[in-house]
């Protein structure tokens, strides 16, 4: 499991965790029902605090993207996160706000910045 | 509250010449790693010698693992690993003796986790004390503390001397064997990077009182630097806005919570928001507790003074 | 353990005395039986094994006096020298643990180094003599002992108090100069007879080596006094801020 987290940047780590685990499982690049690493391993791995693993863990078990099975181990969610379409786009309003924001302040024409979004949806692949 | 590793309440420490500690009021949960931090002379030491019954307050009152400094000192220290600010020892001992000498004192004491870490971090063992560098005799006293297996570590200063790479080691053995198994860390550092790394709860002392005491993700999500433009912006003032600073038509504030909203006033106010961009905890430690603003002189800079805390 | 530490950083010195004293101790014992005995113009050096006598025994006495100041100021005070209290004080012991096994490791080799002495002389006199008329001299092991087990303790108070063996070791010396010597000018100004720790060597009859007498009340109490001074550090230290 290669993550890597920048301790200095102004983005708390366990963020840092939850966005390259969603962005990876959005690239394809983990599965569902693939194992991830236990807390205690991947804080130990990256000598972080278990307690920064443990709530990026919680975060994205309750967003869907992994389940902690009972007995132990934590995997890859299979299936559609069970959010509701509305929830969905309410999360990514605020990522949305941000590059129509930039792109009007950059003096690109809606169409650039629309056909940028889809560049980079295609370059994620196949996605459910 | 049980789940509470160290708590202090209104803890008091006056010297003749000195307030060291001022009214200091301290939670670190249990399982933690508490990031303890100040500039030189806030009293992080002092704190730490109450904390460990090397001194006794003028007033108010700490606990330790449930139990009074003052009467239960043994107690606390059986379960206790400490490193000092000054990293002295016997000077004639080496440090396979320094080993058997301190082991004699634990229970707990595990000589296989004492080998593991001579090898991580390094230490040569069968030179005199006197001529360690200092980077060496603070691995000697961080090892005498781990391989204690206590549940609380109190460092002060536990990188003195070291370089990046043993700095690195003992992070990542911290993260596995002691806060694997559940053990808080009591830590006062000015490695603010490698505390950023490691803790996840932060306190920062200045003149003996609490300036801050929070989750440092909780920081770190609230914390933001704004930058904005337009005309008749003011400095604003405490407890949202830990600094103000003007260069030109430009404004930089640094808010404590409620960037969005601020943003927002501003926005009200015809200004242009042209950033809002989130700070690490050496940001926020400088803005806190630096006096004035470097960049323009006579600025003064409007401090949060009050205690901002979040539980 | 501490023990160990103590005698490790005290080893050399304890050599030290314990070789002056013994070779004193035996020198003493040997003039004492030998040369009463010769004969110079024809008769008998008395005066002159006298002389000799004393002054050997003032320097065993001194080298005692010596050894309790110079082992009392390696005492729990040497820590805070060392800068090393801090460390020792954060190990789970109770303060009087280190007050005490510092102590009583001090008092134990001082005691080994009186009695190895005083036995060294015994034998040589035993050696000399054949058959000594005077079996009780071991018994001398106490009121030695108990004379330098006072500069000792005092010496470990004063070393404790002003946190540094130098420092105490002159105070001490200071303090027991003046107690030798307040006395003799009180008898001789005011005849009051003041107690010192000299009495009991002085009173012991050590001019000859018959009557292993020795002033049992003087040194009772100098007993008590030389563990008052632990007992007073003990007191200091668990009072003391680091």
């Amino acid at each position: 499991m290669l993550l890597h987290v920048n301790p200095s940047s102004g983005v708390p780590i366990y963020l840092q965790i939850e966005a390259q685990i969603k962005h990876a499982v959005a690239a394809g690049a983990l599965k569902p029902a693939d194992a991830l690493p236990s807390v205690r391993k991947l804080a130990s791995d990256l000598g972080i605090n278990p307690n920064t693993v443990a709530r990026a863990y919680q975060n994205l078990d309750r967003d869907g993207v992994i389940s902690a099975v009972p007995g132990g181990g934590t995997y890859v969610a299979d299936g559609v996160p069970g959010l509701l379409k509305a929830e969905k786009l309410r999360r990514l309003r605020p990522h949305a706000r941000q590059i129509a924001v930039e792109g009007r302040q950059m003096r690109l024409a809606p169409e650039e910045i629309v056909r940028l979004v889809q560049e980079e949806l295609g370059k994620l692949g196949e996605s459910s | 509250m049980n789940d509470m590793a160290i708590t202090t309440d209104g803890l008091v420490k006056h010297y003749p010449q000195v307030r060291a500690v001022d009214g200091l009021t301290l939670r670190v949960p249990r399982g933690s790693v508490y990031g303890f931090l100040g500039r030189n002379g806030a009293g992080k030491t002092t704190t730490i010698k109450l904390l460990l019954g090397l001194t006794r307050p003028t007033a108010g009152s700490a606990r330790v693992l449930e139990l009074d400094p003052r009467r239960d000192r043994v107690a606390i220290l059986e379960r206790t690993g400490y490193v000092s600010e000054n990293k002295r020892l016997y000077e004639w001992m080496t440090a396979a003796e320094l080993l058997c000498f301190t082991r004699s004192f634990y229970r707990t004491w595990s000589h296989q986790a004492a080998e593991k870490y001579i090898r991580r971090l390094e230490i040569p063992m069968r030179q005199p004390f006197k001529k360690l560098s200092l980077g060496n005799r603070t691995k000697v006293y961080l090892l005498l503390a781990l391989a204690q297996r206590a549940e609380l570590l109190i460092l002060d200063e536990p990188t003195s001397g070291l370089d990046p790479v043993i700095m690195d080691e003992l992070l990542h053995v911290l993260a596995e064997d002691h806060l694997g198994e559940g053990g808080t860390v009591f830590l006062s550092s000015h490695q603010l990077s490698e505390v950023e790394q490691i803790a996840d709860w932060v306190g920062i002392i200045e003149q003996g009182k609490l300036l801050l005491e929070a989750r440092l993700e909780d920081i770190k999500n609230d914390f933001r630097l704004i930058t904005a433009a337009g005309e008749g912006l003011q400095p604003f003032g405490p407890p949202q806005v830990v600094s103000a600073v003007q260069a030109g038509a430009f404004w930089k504030y640094v808010v404590s919570r409620d960037a969005e909203g601020f943003a927002a006033r501003l926005r009200q106010q015809g200004a242009t928001v042209t950033d809002v961009s989130p700070l690490n905890l050496r940001q926020i430690f400088l803005e806190l507790t630096r006096k004035e603003d470097p960049c323009t002189p006579g600025n003064g800079g409007e401090k949060a003074v009050a205690v901002l805390s979040h539980i | 353990m501490y023990a160990w530490k103590w005698w490790r950083e005290s080893r050399g010195r304890i050599i030290t005395y314990l070789i002056l004293l013994v070779s004193t101790a035996v020198l003493f014992a040997w003039t004492a039986a030998t040369l009463p005995f010769r004969s110079g113009n024809g008769a008998p050096k008395v005066a002159e094994a006298e002389v000799w006598r004393a002054t050997l025994m003032s320097l065993g006495s001194i080298i005692v006096a010596f050894a309790g100041l110079g082992l009392g100021a390696s005492g729990i005070g040497g820590e805070f020298e060392q800068g090393t209290v801090e460390f020792l004080l954060t190990r789970p012991r109770r303060r009087r643990y280190f007050v005490w096994a510092g102590w009583v490791t001090g008092a134990a080799a001082l005691f080994i180094t009186v009695a190895l002495a005083v036995l060294c002389s015994f034998a040589t006199l035993v050696y000399v003599m054949k058959s000594p008329s005077n079996w009780r001299m071991p018994v001398m092991i106490v009121p030695l002992f108990v004379f330098g087990a006072v500069v000792y303790s005092l010496t470990y108070f004063m070393t404790a108090l002003v946190k540094n063996g130098r420092a105490g070791l002159t105070l001490s010396l200071g303090i027991i100069v003046l107690d030798l010597l307040l006395p003799v000018v009180v008898h001789l100004g005011w005849r009051i007879d003041l107690p010192s720790p000299l009495d009991v060597l002085v009173g012991s009859r050590w001019a000859t080596v018959r009557g292993a007498h020795f002033p049992v009340a003087a040194t009772l109490g100098w007993c008590l006094v030389a563990l008052a001074f632990p007992l007073a550090t003990q007191f200091l230290f668990e009072r003391a801020e680091v």
